[in-house]
């Protein structure tokens, strides 16, 4: 069962590197906040996964950590990008 | 017996969970605009990193990680949700045109 788990952690890792192109690339800031919503969510579940492969409880409470933060984080920037353009200009070209 | 059955049950969550973050990942790369790219983004949280956790809460056994894990599933359903709404509504204030239809000029 552990290599099991570190086969869905590998898979889970190479599901991050279209979401980091794709923030990267993304005309305007919301699309760079969802695809930050998914890193965070895939994070979340890679700490998860790690904490059954290494037998460490530890790594539970980082996955609580990050599945709060994640909140604040799209919170915060959602809520300070209303008034702003949001990356508009960038959108018309 | 019981043991052959929890672990079918653990590796066909995980896979679900996998197929999700898949199915998530494509739906960013192929959606067009940002208000359809919040579609897979919350698919993601409810049955992706859901279906994991309840994986892993079946595998652990009676422990206090059980505990752990159905709090972190907690956690996500509530707030993958609001978080949603939250950047399409910062999108729509800020004026950003859904794909499909003319933009202002």
């Amino acid at each position: 069962m552990r290599q099991f788990y570190l086969g869905v952690t590998l898979a889970l890792l190479l599901n991050t590197v279209p979401c980091i192109y794709q923030a990267i690339k993304g005309p305007t800031i919301q699309d760079t906040l969802v695809s930050i919503n998914i890193l965070n969510t895939k994070t979340v579940a890679i700490m998860l996964l790690l904490s059954a492969f290494f037998g460490q409880e530890l790594y539970l409470d980082v996955s609580f950590v990050f599945a709060f933060l994640y909140l604040v984080v799209v919170y915060g920037i959602s809520r300070y990008m209303e008034g702003t353009g949001g990356g508009l200009d960038k959108l018309d070209q | 017996m019981i043991s052959l059955i929890n672990d079918i049950l653990v590796v066909a969550f995980a896979s679900v969970g996998v197929v999700f973050f898949l199915g998530g990942t494509i739906g960013l790369l192929r959606c067009p605009d940002a208000y359809s790219r919040l579609h897979p983004a919350t698919k993601c949280d409810t049955m992706g990193a859901c279906s994991v956790a309840l994986a892993l809460s079946l595998d652990a056994g009676w422990d206090i990680a059980v505990f752990k894990l159905i709090l972190v599933i907690l956690i996500l359903l509530l707030t993958s949700a609001p978080s949603g709404h939250s950047v399409g509504r910062s999108a729509f204030l800020a004026g950003i045109p859904p794909a499909g239809r003319p933009t202002k000029a």
